[in-house]
């Protein structure tokens, strides 16, 4: 009995060690700040590792733009300048290329406002910070 | 949608529903979109009369292929310039548009074409289109080849013009940009006129904190001017003037007053313009001074929300006549957008 009751209390210390460790690795998510402006997203480029969970935080200069990441149900409101911004998470769990776009009709150049997440096939398992074009937001 | 009060010196103050545009978007696929705008301007559009026009200023269709190359056909605008592809009213400072953007770029100036765009990565993208060519039979001295637009309607393409911009949109708040025009003239009145036009143009927007600048320098050669001129001579019996140089550009200032709760705004601005629809004249022809001109552009934007504008400015135009005087102009506005 002793024994047992030793074990499950070393399991249950070892646990409560690496927990928070574990928790860090999963939740950490990368930070990138977008701003939305006619017509163009900044940055319009993201590349991140497979494993990677983004937190897109969304502003808008102008007018309320769409925030549409092709291929998933990620499609969100921008609210206009100065009333807010907007937050999304995004799991980069597959490599490959993902479009986002602006899903609101915002004016004549609405189709230039695109961008791309480029998602390597580098596993990761911690945070890190993502390449764009313009340097992220961190 | 754009309504103003126009009241320019020695003239009847009106009331004009300047612009008002429906925009149409339709995806077939996440790869194949639909864009459509019409526009109706002045209220009106009456048999007959040049009261109105009702405009198809767009109508495309986009191919997107890969990030760096996507293909696009129809009615499309000419991406020359920073209001061409960017003219609703909450954009841009000041009642009317830069009298730039409307006497040396001719905007709205849509055409039918087709052609390319896409980016190259690190902020950099690009258009570059074939459309149909201007017609050299609406050009004249006072606003160049703004009633050359043939605006896709039958247009002429005995031959074709191609324009293209390249921009740089990297960083949050700035944006610079150089295009072109370039292409034969058409004209159904005189076939046998070779001339050609080619502007160039070059404009920067940087915003940071409460504060916007934003430049634009153009400038189109026309070639063949004197051949132009002395066809109409002959045909119409009165020579237009055109002239074989044009150019123009503007800078201005935005300051961002924030005293209010969002989403309220105030903007000061001021402009100063300079353009020349005279600016080199072919062999044989003298300018006429009257169109050698320079304004200085004041007034506020108040914004009660960012897609509402309600605008102020006085124009204060001067030329190099010593003859004709430019008329000034106070303006007040209302530009929404949804």
């Amino acid at each position: 009995m002793q024994k047992k009751i030793l074990g499950w209390s070393f399991f249950l210390t070892t646990l409560c060690l690496v927990s928070p460790c574990l928790a860090q690795e999963v939740q950490d998510p990368v930070v990138v700040e977008i701003v939305a402006e006619r017509f163009v997203f900044t940055p319009s480029r993201v590349t991140v590792s497979q494993g990677s969970t983004i937190e897109f935080r969304l502003k808008s200069e102008d007018t309320s733009h769409g925030f549409l990441i092709v291929g998933t149900d990620i499609d969100v409101i921008i609210p206009k300048r100065r009333q807010g911004e907007a937050k999304v998470t995004f799991v980069a769990d597959t490599p490959g290329s993902f479009r986002f776009e602006c899903s609101k009709l915002c004016g004549a150049g609405h189709h230039f406002m695109r961008g791309t997440i480029e998602v390597s096939s580098t596993v990761t398992n911690k945070a890190s910070k993502p390449d764009t074009d313009v340097g992220s937001q961190q | 949608m754009d309504f103003h009060f126009n009241n320019p010196q020695e003239e009847d103050p009106k009331f004009d529903f300047h612009r008002f545009v429906l925009l149409f978007s339709h995806s077939f696929t996440d790869r194949i979109r639909f864009v459509g705008e019409l526009e109706l301007e002045h209220a009106m559009v009456e048999g007959l009369e040049e009261k109105g026009e009702l405009e198809l200023e767009q109508a495309y269709v986009d191919f997107l292929v890969t990030p760096k190359l996507n293909l696009r056909a129809g009615m499309l605008l000419v991406p020359v310039g920073i209001i061409n592809e960017r003219h609703e009213p909450p954009v841009f400072q000041g009642v009317e548009r830069p009298f730039v953007d409307t006497v040396i770029v001719p905007s709205t100036w849509f055409e039918a074409g087709a052609g390319v765009h896409g980016e190259f990565g690190q902020g950099w993208r690009y258009r570059a289109y074939v459309m149909a060519p201007l017609d050299a039979a609406g050009f004249n001295a006072e606003e160049g080849i703004r009633g050359g637009r043939q605006k896709g309607s039958k247009a002429n393409t005995r031959s074709l013009a191609h324009t293209g911009r390249i921009e740089y949109v990297g960083l949050p708040g700035l944006s610079l940009g150089t295009s072109y025009w370039y292409g034969k003239t058409t004209g159904t009145s005189f076939p046998d006129v070779k001339s050609r036009v080619l502007l160039g143009e070059v404009d920067g927007r940087y915003r940071n904190g409460n504060l916007e600048f934003r430049s634009q320098y153009a400038h189109l050669f026309l070639d063949g001017a004197a051949e132009l001129n002395d066809t109409f001579q002959r045909t119409v019996g009165v020579s237009p003037n055109i002239a074989e140089q044009i150019r123009g550009f503007y800078l201005e200032s935005t300051y961002f007053v924030l005293p209010y709760a969002a989403p309220r705004e105030l903007a000061l601005f001021l402009r100063y313009e300079n353009f020349d629809t005279q600016y080199r004249m072919p062999t044989g022809f003298l300018p006429l001074k009257r169109f050698d001109r320079s304004a200085w552009v004041l007034g506020f934007t108040y914004y009660p929300d960012p897609d509402v504008a309600v605008k102020f400015d006085y124009s204060i135009v001067r030329n190099q006549s010593s003859l004709v005087t430019a008329p000034n102009s106070l303006n007040l506005g209302l530009g929404w957008w949804f």
